[in-house]
Order: structure tokens, then C-alpha cells, then sequence
């Protein structure tokens, strides 16, 4: 439960022209298709007109500026991210202050961003990597999950419903939300954002903040499977894993972190899905693995990401099969061991190279509830790890048994396989 | 070819600067003619050393389409340093015992390798370009597995609407010049390589004279040198004279249009056009035209189509490459429109245009290009790779230009620019036509 109304985190950098902000409105409520469509309505909603500008005369007066503001929506925060030049700072903090504390909502862009989310929506049918996602989440999370992903249709239809006092309401229970934001950039503009975001939020927290209660993974005691055929893609996607039935406070979040790494570390070659079921066994471009929706208080998932050709469908499911199973069986060796805490000390200290990488990555720290020195406790703590300890938290949370796999592609194409390997199978069109 | 111990070389290697600008420099090395650009970043602790070669898409024959990307592919394998030593590619050994960033691409005219690092690996990284540049060993146990993966690859892309019609129109929109495919090459072609065509492609590209080291970050440039020098001023150079055919494309004397059916849901309108190369100021003022007309939300076309429903999206496509080349303008129709009618009212929205609708963008397209520029600018890897196009271009010299260019770039300019871009009888027409489209 967060107590502070604001709090922030400061990259410091003397020598970059740029500086970057992410500012998170932390407003978790219980959740529903009508409330994600109300919040991506307001999202839009909210760049598009304050007290002394037009939506154009907006645009205009940071587009001359080269700023950007961005608002978008992330699993119960709303995020207002800002990159542009040191110099232009002030101009761009007064434009956020007349965005955040006069927007004017007015009814011709709501109908205008109504038409533009609807057909944003529509084209996103075609998108069978969003689709698989769609379903693995559906399977994960309850509609009332601040996490929740909801059909298309069901979103359009929502969409349609809200209306200019949906959102004004939203509006003011924002800003009575805890905010924070991770800022990079030189000493004294990160002071004067500091100064500009102060003034701006509310003295007071609305105990109206405090009524979200952390929701539990979906738990599945057998394997479950749902496909959605898509018929103009060429490969199916898949996404295949599994609820974690702990937080990332837990002792054995690292030893699971770990082993996930292992298995298949998110970008580049390392991962041992991308050794066998991409280079050894050419059957996918891309295979990774990773944990995801994790935080001090909720419990997540571990999801594994690829496609295979339809051809290659049966061999490449099977493999992934197969290296889950090994590792839940087997663990990890002490080879591996070594070199993935190596891995994982270089991962980090890269995100040096990128001033915008370090914001993001500080402040994903803060969404997922680690402090600083937390986190400093946690890189700790995976160079001190042994595979025992990684094998323990494998076969405790990672179940060969109890998987969650959906696909989205060209289905129909291979139906009669999938159906071998998966007789259980659900097909959606 | 690569031995260190070659009797007959009496001369110390030298790294010697050939050029400064700003603070880049450029340097080539006495034995072979590798070129190494080099930014020093102090402070950071981080590397990103990025070669590449001279060598793309366009240097492919007709039947061997996408041949060099696969060759990209197969520089992960293990060299022949590396079977000798009994290990796995050392290229994937590195990032599998360290974490570093690794990665390569292919474009039309060039194909790039990078590690991005911390700095006490930079000699590693080094001595691991310098092998695979002349040792690869290319084997089918090897090979195939890895074709499988660019199959892969293609379908993924393939299977995207947009890049469909893409493949149609540029095929259509160029006859003679090998730009005229995608980088990926066709389907049929990637299933016939052969290790042995392969080799040939490796034997005449990969060369230190057909190659040029950048080097971005925290690295003195003393021990640039000396670390280069120790790796690389063994290889030899090329015999052969590297050619590159020069083909101007023929004058395009009328509307071309391609057409694309498959069973989606979707519907695109693409209206492909020729821009000049790399970096010449009419690229930029392309780039600045097509951002104006759709490159942002507040762009002429969003707010005539997107805005009003006519269309889910309107993007733009621009390549930085060396010769005149193909960029798009493509729109997402929505349900309430077709092909016939979007086209007649982006004609009409593009014959109409008047200095005084271009006024209001332009401070704003080109302020945000500027700050988009810094962003790029901002990490080693960014700086690395962009210095690849302005050296696949032959222009690094003006690397530091664009915000100059930028700033120069008038309303009247933009407006002649895309009349010529626009101009109808050089047009080419592609539309993705979805026959799953719902009634209601």
C-alpha cells in the first residue's frame, strides 16, 4: 500500500543533451473490459485539448518544441512518458501541467478517437502473436485483474459506451492516485521536474486509492490448451508456460528468475531453447522464455514466446516440450550456472550504454515494488545461487504437467496433428 | 591466407589517419586496407564495435536472391580457429559466457556485425571479427539446420500483410536494379542455396578491404590501434578487383500497379515512389515531406483519412540507401472505403497541397527530427549503427550534418518534392486486397 503522493527516481547524467521521464499514475481498480476501455479512451483523450489549447494547438506547440509526450496504458498505471532536448524542459513541464490539470475532453475527440481506437482494434484481428498472447493471459489472469486482456470484439463494444463523464471521473481519481516517475538527465532540470510535478499533484491521496486488492493467478492443474485459427499468416505463434504461484518477494524468486534465464533469456542466443530448438534443430527464428507480471505483492506467470511453420509445428512443440520437461527433471548444470551469472552481471551493466534503457529500467524496478537497495540485495543474491537451489525452484514451479500453450495462425492447416498431440485442444476462428 | 608468420612481410602495420571530422576519425591499416572509423565516449565503460561489409542485397544474381543475409547467418558458426581449438563459435561462445550484446543485418548495400560490450572485452571482440572475416568454414551439418531458421525467418515476414505488398510493388516499381527484391530474397531461391555458392559469395565480400571497423565508446585511441593492428593487420586483402555493378534504372514512362489477394481481413493501399540516395539533401527533404504527410499524428494524411475513419493507419517508408531506391506511402482501409476511392482522395489531397499547408508542419517535423536524432545519438549501439549507413553511403564525412540540412529545408522545397515524388506517371500502385473481409 503506497502511502507517499509522489515519489521519484533520478538518473543523473551531466553530459546528455536528452532528457526522459516516465511518469506512472498508479490507479489499480478492480477490472473489467468496459474499465480498460474507458482507461485507452483516455489515454488519447487526454493530449487531445487543455483549458488554453486546441488538440492542434497542442501538438503544435510541442511538436515546435521537438518534444514528445506519449500516454499509455500499462496494467493499471497510466504512463505519461516525455523525451526531448535539456533546453526545451520548462516549456515541455508546462505543457504537461495544462495536459494533466485543465484537459478539456472534448466530445468531437472523443467521437474522433472512438472511430481511430475501433479501427485500431479492428486491423489488430490480424495479429496472431497478440492473439496467442491474448488467450495465455486469458488463462492466467481473472477478468478482474488489473492484468486482464480482453477480447477485441468485447473492447469495441465498450469503447463505443463511454462517455466524456466516464472520463472526467477517471481524470479525478488520477489524480488523486500515488504518482511516480524516473527522470534522466542533468542534475538541474531532474531538480526542476522535480519542482514541476510537486506543484502539480494533489496535496492529498484519495482513500478512494486504497480499495485494489492484489488478485491470484488463475491456477491450472493439467495442461490447457487454446488455439485461434488466423488464415493470412504463414507461421503460428505461440505462447507456452505456466502461473507462479509466488511474488517476487519470495526466497525462491531468484533461484526461479534463474532457472527461467537459463532456459530461455529474453534477446540474444544464450537461452537453451534458443541453443536446441532454434540452432541445433532449425525448427523457429526466435524462442525465449521469461517471467512476467511479477510483483512484490502479485503472484505472475513464466511464458515462453515462438513460432513454428505449420510444417515444423508438431516437431517444434514437441522439442519445447522436451527442454521444459529436462530442466523441470534435471535442473541446470554447474557450467551453466557459472556462466549465466556472468550473463546476468553484464546484462545489467550494459543498460549504462542508454540513458533512455537505464530510465526504463529503473523504472520497471519501481512497477514491480523493489527498492533500490532491494534490488542491489537481489543481483547479490543470483551470484550466490547453486543449482541445487535453482533445481528446487524448477520443479516447484515449473510444472512439465501444468502447462498453458496457445497458438494463433494457420491452424486449420495442421488441425489433425495438433489434435494427436493435443486431443483436448479448443479451436477458435 | 591468415597466418601470422608471414616471412615476406617486412613493414610495421600502421593504423594511419586519413581523415577528422568532428570527433570522428577515420583510419586504414597499411597491410590490407581495413578502414576503422572511431568515436571515443569516455566514462561510459562500454564498447560497441560494429564491421561491416561492403556487400548487400543488390550484389545478389537473379536465382540467389537473399544469399548474402544467409551469410550473415552462417558468421555465428564455428571458424576454423574455432574447430581447430575443438570449441563452439567463439561468436556465440562470447555473448553464451559473458552476456554481451550480438547481433548482425543485412541491408541493400551493406551487411553489419556488432558486439556491444563492457570495455575489458574489446580485444576479445576484435579478435573474433578478424577470424570469422577469413575463416568461416561452411559445412551442411551446419548449414542446413540454419536455413531451416531463414525459412523461418521469411515466413514470419511473409506472413505480414504489409511486407507482402511490398515484395510486389518494389519488384514492379524497379525492372533492372537489384533493389528490386527484399533483402530476405524469395522463398524458392533460399531453399537452393548450396554451401558452395555460399563460399564463393564469403570468398569475394569478406575481405579487409572491402570492410570498415567502427569503433564507438570507451576505448583510447592508442590502444584502438594497438588492439587493431594485433588482430587484424595479418589478413590479407583481395586480388580481385571487389566490383559492383553500377545500373541506373530506366525511365519510368507511366503508372505501374501490382495487386495482392490473400485470404485477410485486411486491406492496404501502398503508393510507391523513387527518392534519391543517401545522405544527399534530397533524401532529407524526402524524409521531411513524407513525415508531413504522414509520418505523425498530427500529419496531413492522419487527419484527412485516420482521423476520419477512412483509415486505421497511414505510414511511410524511406531506406537510406546509396542509389535511388523505392519509398512507399502506404494507408490501412477501413470498412467504410476501397482502393479506387482512397486513391482519388489522396490524389486529391496531394494535388491540392499549397506552401501555405506545409508551413505549419515543417518547424515541427523537422524540431522532432532533430531531438530524434539526439535519441539515436545517445548510445554507442545507436551511434554505431547509424555511422553504418552514412559509411554504406561513402558519406561519413557528414555524419554531423543533418541538423544543418534539416534547418535549410524550406515549405517550397517540401511542396516541390512531393510533386515530383507524387507526380502520376511515376507512381507505383500496389493494393493488398483481403478477400475475409466482414460485411458488418
Amino acid at each position: 500500500m503506497e502511502t507517499q503522493k509522489l515519489t521519484h527516481t533520478h538518473i543523473v547524467r551531466e553530459y546528455e543533451h536528452l532528457t526522459t521521464m516516465i511518469l506512472s499514475i498508479r490507479a489499480f481498480t478492480p477490472y473489467s473490459a468496459r474499465e480498460h476501455a474507458r482507461r485507452l479512451v483516455y489515454c488519447e483523450l487526454l493530449t487531445a485539448g487543455t483549458r488554453m489549447h486546441t488538440r492542434e494547438q497542442f501538438q503544435n506547440a510541442l511538436g515546435v518544441l521537438g518534444a514528445d509526450i506519449s500516454v499509455s496504458l500499462d496494467a493499471g498505471y497510466i504512463d505519461v512518458i516525455m523525451q526531448t532536448t535539456d533546453s526545451t524542459v520548462p516549456k515541455v513541464l508546462a505543457l504537461i501541467e495544462a495536459m494533466l490539470i485543465e484537459p478539456t475532453f472534448p466530445q468531437h475527440e472523443l467521437k474522433r478517437i472512438k472511430t481511430l481506437l475501433t479501427n485500431t482494434l479492428t486491423d489488430s484481428k490480424e495479429d496472431a502473436r497478440s492473439h496467442a498472447y491474448r488467450l495465455f493471459a486469458q488463462a492466467s489472469f481473472t477478468p478482474d485483474d488489473r492484468r486482464a486482456v480482453f477480447d477485441i470484439d468485447a473492447l469495441i463494444t465498450e469503447i463505443s459506451r463511454v462517455t466524456v463523464s466516464d472520463i472526467r471521473t477517471l481524470h479525478a481519481i488520477l489524480l488523486s492516485c500515488p504518482w511516480h516517475y524516473t527522470a534522466g538527465g542533468k542534475s538541474a532540470t531532474l531538480a526542476r521536474i522535480q519542482k514541476k510535478l510537486t506543484h502539480i499533484h494533489p496535496r492529498k491521496i484519495s482513500g478512494d486509492t486504497l480499495w485494489y486488492t492484489p488478485r491470484d493467478i488463475q491456477s491450472h492443474t493439467e495442461t490447457n490448451i487454446t488455439l485461434r485459427h488466423v488464415p493470412s499468416k504463414q507461421n503460428i505463434e505461440f505462447s507456452i508456460g505456466g502461473t507462479i504461484p509466488i511474488t517476487r518477494t519470495h526466497h525462491d524468486y531468484p533461484a526461479l528468475l534463474f532457472g527461467i534465464s537459463v532456459l530461455g533469456l529474453y534477446g540474444g542466443f544464450t537461452g537453451r531453447l534458443m541453443s536446441t530448438v532454434r540452432e541445433k534443430e532449425g525448427l523457429t527464428y526466435g524462442i525465449y522464455a521469461r517471467i512476467e507480471s511479477l510483483t512484490s505483492q502479485e503472484t505472475g506467470v513464466w511464458r515462453i514466446m515462438t513460432f513454428f511453420s505449420p510444417r515444423d509445428t508438431i516437431r517444434g512443440i514437441t522439442s519445447t516440450l522436451r527442454e521444459i520437461r529436462a530442466i523441470h527433471t534435471e535442473g541446470i548444470t554447474e557450467a551453466e550456472l557459472n556462466r549465466f551469472k556472468q550473463i546476468l552481471v553484464t546484462r545489467y551493466t550494459l543498460i549504462e550504454d542508454s540513458l533512455i534503457k537505464k530510465v526504463a529500467e529503473a523504472h520497471t524496478r519501481y512497477k514491480t515494488g523493489i527498492s533500490e537497495d532491494a534490488f542491489t540485495l537481489f543481483k547479490r543474491s543470483l551470484t550466490a545461487l547453486t543449482c541445487e537451489q535453482v533445481h528446487k525452484a524448477l520443479q516447484t514451479y515449473l510444472s512439465p504437467d501444468a502447462l498453458i500453450i496457445c497458438g494463433a495462425g494457420p491452424i486449420l492447416t495442421v488441425k489433425n496433428d495438433l489434435a494427436k498431440l493435443f486431443p483436448t485442444a479448443e479451436v477458435s476462428e | 591466407m591468415t597466418s601470422k608468420n608471414n616471412p615476406k612481410r617486412t613493414k610495421k602495420p600502421v593504423l594511419s589517419l586519413q581523415k577528422s571530422v568532428g570527433s570522428l576519425s577515420l583510419y586504414t591499416l597499411s597491410t590490407n586496407g581495413l578502414q576503422v572509423l572511431f568515436l571515443h565516449m569516455p566514462k561510459t565503460g562500454i564498447i560497441t564495435s560494429n564491421i561491416m561489409y561492403k556487400v548487400g542485397s543488390r550484389d545478389e544474381n537473379r536465382g540467389e536472391t537473399g544469399i548474402a543475409h544467409m551469410l550473415e547467418h552462417m558468421l555465428f558458426k564455428p571458424t576454423k580457429h574455432d574447430i581447430d581449438a575443438g570449441i563452439d563459435s567463439s561468436a556465440m561462445q562470447f555473448e553464451r559466457e559473458t552476456g554481451i550484446t550480438l547481433n548482425a543485418n543485412t541491408w541493400k548495400d551493406r551487411t553489419c556485425y556488432y558486439f556491444s560490450y563492457p570495455k575489458h572485452h574489446f580485444s576479445r571482440a576484435l579478435r573474433i571479427e578478424a577470424e570469422r572475416m577469413r575463416d568461416m568454414v561452411l559445412t551442411d551439418a551446419e548449414f542446413l539446420p540454419e536455413r531451416a531458421n531463414v525459412l523461418s525467418e521469411y515466413d514470419m515476414y511473409a506472413g505480414d500483410e504489409d511486407f507482402a505488398l511490398s515484395v510486389g510493388i518494389v519488384g514492379t516499381a524497379l525492372h533492372t536494379h537489384p533493389y528490386g527484391h527484399e533483402t530476405i530474397g524469395y522463398r524458392e531461391d533460399i531453399e537452393s542455396y548450396t554451401c558452395e555458392k555460399l563460399t564463393q559469395f564469403y570468398n569475394t565480400y569478406y575481405v579487409p578491404n572491402n570492410a570498415t571497423l567502427i569503433i564507438v565508446g570507451d576505448v583510447s585511441e592508442s590502444t584502438m590501434k594497438h588492439v587493431v593492428i594485433e588482430h587484424f593487420a595479418h589478413l590479407t586483402s583481395s586480388t580481385k578487383t571487389i566490383s559492383r555493378l553500377s545500373i541506373h534504372e530506366p525511365k519510368q514512362e507511366g503508372v505501374r500497379t501490382v495487386s495482392i489477394k490473400r485470404n485477410s481481413t485486411k486491406n492496404i493501399l501502398s503508393l510507391a515512389f523513387r527518392h534519391d540516395g543517401f545522405p544527399h539533401i534530397s533524401w532529407f527533404e524526402t524524409m521531411t515531406a513524407l513525415t508531413i504527410l504522414a509520418g505523425e499524428e498530427d500529419s496531413i494524411l492522419h487527419k484527412k483519412l485516420v482521423d476520419t475513419g477512412l483509415a486505421s493507419a497511414v505510414s511511410t517508408m524511406l531506406e537510406p540507401t546509396y542509389d535511388t531506391n523505392v519509398g512507399m506511402l502506404t494507408v490501412h482501409l477501413t470498412k467504410k472505403t476501397n482502393h479506387k476511392k482512397i486513391y482519388a482522395k489522396i490524389r486529391k489531397i496531394l494535388d491540392t497541397l499549397t506552401i501555405a499547408d506545409i508551413q505549419p508542419h515543417l518547424k515541427k517535423v523537422i524540431a522532432r527530427s532533430i531531438t530524434a536524432e539526439y535519441i539515436t545519438r545517445s548510445s554507442s549501439l545507436g551511434i554505431a549503427q547509424e555511422l553504418v549507413e552514412y559509411m554504406s553511403a561513402d558519406a561519413w564525412e557528414h555524419f554531423y550534418e543533418t541538423e544543418d540540412i534539416l534547418r535549410h529545408i524550406t515549405a517550397k522545397e517540401i511542396l516541390t518534392r512531393i510533386q515530383t515524388l507524387f507526380a502520376e506517371d511515376v507512381l507505383t500502385i500496389g493494393s493488398f486486397i483481403g478477400t475475409n473481409i466482414p460485411t458488418k
